[in-house]
């Protein structure tokens, strides 16, 4: 018994690196023995912090315009999800579509992860993201008919040398959808 | 003392912990689970299969969620675990089952590729039922009474495994900040954090807006040694329980900070810590309303028992739990973090108060050696 006791103890030693080296070639596994890291500074080389940020452009038939928050776009989701959704789902679309094939054993072992690699890659808004998009619109304005949504993607900066901090924004991209 | 003898002592000895403390961190601990924790996750069905991003784990063979009815259950599942752990009716089958209902809805939940790091919620029950957290204070404990069995004994190695996996846990988040220059003297990482929860996250407080403006470099950078200081510590520490304590107690007021700056409140690492924390002191101060405890637990039916985790489950699900209140601010996160740090507090001045009495002892027998008797 207390020989596999301390096998149990070497294990949750052992399992660490093992754990850091997954998490370094395919990302933060789950279940893993692993608290927030909140690795990095966010400093740029001239010590200015900087870190991107969004906001949602509504577009109503009328030719009006609001802004909403990621918060208030995602808020049926927990707020520590929201920055990490709005990245995965409604980022810049890339320059160039990713043609991963579906047919590798990899893509066939991992379905979801591949079809979500595949969904980030994509120019177009996956239909089913689109369609809950438009409801959701449909539900914070519950009285206007929306032609689409804009996602205007920027770089918050703060100079922090200057008292007090000194913030600039600088555009890092659109996303933009429109609704049938 | 061999290298053997040094881990066993370790593993077997230095965190022998009384069944009494444990039975009522079992009751903390479920008593939180109850009141805040659960139901978990039912939002999940609203949000449509393109959303699917798992990570490396158990959901990656999927392409999608499963529907509204499953997390429905699962959460109906957890919520009559949770309390049967609660009386310590057949505790170890209700912490496993708990365990095994959150760490199945937290799969599909961090599927939308955020994690959120609250692993020692889980970790908590399946370790600590083989120290014998339901060998007080119990259902179970009554029933061996009752059926003239001796108590059973608490076992030191599962305290000792909790205490090397919070060690670990902390290092895993201090290990990425040294490396990534948090230890850099002219970087203000703290400070960013900060500022990045207040303009994209939106968690701004009181607090946020009096730090930011202070612009004292000796200040930001102070935070960023402390941070990756104090979570390192629990692992450089864990071979002495007393040590382990005391940077424990030290977290408890880090985390008050985090969640007055930045609204983020860590109670899953405070519950974890409160395992460590000597409950039985409660014994000779509220031993009246643990007697009244007890007695409840003698009188209680299993059907009736499970009857009222059934009900539980039912208004909570049909209704929600009315202290799971809006996401935008979290009090009863903070409510806790301030009671950790206040328990801390009298930890800490108990802790210094023992050691300035031993030092004065030990002073004033080097100063004043007794006489030697005449033989």
């Amino acid at each position: 018994m207390r020989t596999r006791i301390r096998l149990l103890f070497l294990a949750a030693i052992v399992s660490q690196p093992l754990q850091y080296l997954i998490t370094a070639k395919s990302g933060e596994p789950y279940p893993a023995l692993m608290l927030p890291g909140f690795g990095g500074t966010m400093a740029d080389r001239d010590g200015n912090i900087r870190f991107r940020n969004v906001k949602c452009k509504v577009l109503f038939q009328d030719g009006r315009v609001d802004w909403i928050s990621a918060y208030n776009l995602l808020s049926e989701a927990p707020s520590s999800h929201h920055g990490v959704m709005m990245a995965h789902m409604f980022s810049p679309p890339p320059a160039k579509a990713d043609s991963r094939p579906m047919n590798t054993l990899k893509a066939r072992l991992f379905p979801g992860r591949t079809l979500s690699h595949i969904r980030q890659e994509q120019k177009e808004l996956d239909p089913q993201t689109k369609e809950w998009l438009k409801r959701r619109i449909q539900v914070l304005y519950p009285s206007q008919r929306c032609e689409g949504v804009t996602f205007v993607w920027f770089d918050d900066v703060f100079n922090v040398k200057r008292a007090p901090p000194a913030i600039t924004h600088e555009p890092a991209g659109v996303r933009e959808v429109r609704f049938e | 003392m061999t290298v053997k003898q040094w881990t066993d002592h370790f593993i077997f000895e230095e965190y022998k912990t009384s069944a009494s403390s444990l039975g009522i961190y079992r009751v903390l601990f479920a008593t939180y689970i109850l009141l805040v924790d659960l139901p978990q996750h039912l939002w999940i069905a609203h949000f449509p299969d393109s959303f699917f991003n798992p990570p490396i784990g158990l959901t990656m063979f999927f392409t999608g969620f499963p529907g509204a009815s499953f997390f429905l259950v699962v959460n109906a599942l957890a919520i009559i675990a949770a309390v049967c752990l609660l009386f310590g009716y057949r505790t170890r089958t209700a912490s496993t089952s708990f365990a095994l209902s959150l760490l199945i809805c937290n799969c599909w939940a961090y599927s939308f590729g955020k994690i959120n790091h609250d692993i020692f919620l889980i970790l908590i029950p399946l370790i600590m039922q083989h120290a014998g957290w339901g060998n007080a204070y119990s259902m179970d404990a009554q029933r061996r009474a009752a059926e003239g069995g001796t108590e059973e004994e608490t076992s030191a190695w599962p305290m000792a495994l909790m205490a090397l996996v919070v060690g670990l846990g902390m290092m895993s988040a201090a290990a990425p900040k040294a490396a990534s220059g948090w230890l850099d003297p002219h970087s203000h990482a703290v400070r960013a954090h900060v500022l990045f929860n207040d303009f994209v996250t939106g968690r701004s407080t009181w607090f946020t807006e009096r730090l930011l403006q202070i612009n004292s470099s000796v200040f930001w950078k102070f935070l960023d040694y402390e941070a990756v200081l104090i979570e390192a510590a629990f692992l450089l520490t864990v071979a002495r329980r007393r040590a382990f304590r005391v940077v424990c107690a030290l977290a408890c007021f880090f985390h008050l900070g985090i969640a007055l700056t930045m609204e983020i409140a860590y109670v899953p690492n405070i519950m974890a810590y409160a395992a460590f924390c000597e409950w039985s002191v409660l014994e000779s101060q509220v031993g009246g309303l643990l007697s009244v405890w007890n007695r409840l637990l003698g009188r209680i039916a299993v059907p009736w028992l499970l009857g009222s985790g059934a009900t539980v489950a039912l208004v909570y699900l049909r209704f929600g739990n009315p202290l799971q209140l809006s996401q935008e601010w979290d009090p009863v996160g903070l409510a806790i973090c301030t009671l950790s740090a206040f328990v801390a507090a009298v930890f800490l001045i108990g802790t210094v108060r023992s050691w300035f009495r031993t030092a004065a002892s030990s002073t004033n027998g080097r100063h004043w050696p007794q006489p030697e008797r005449a033989k």
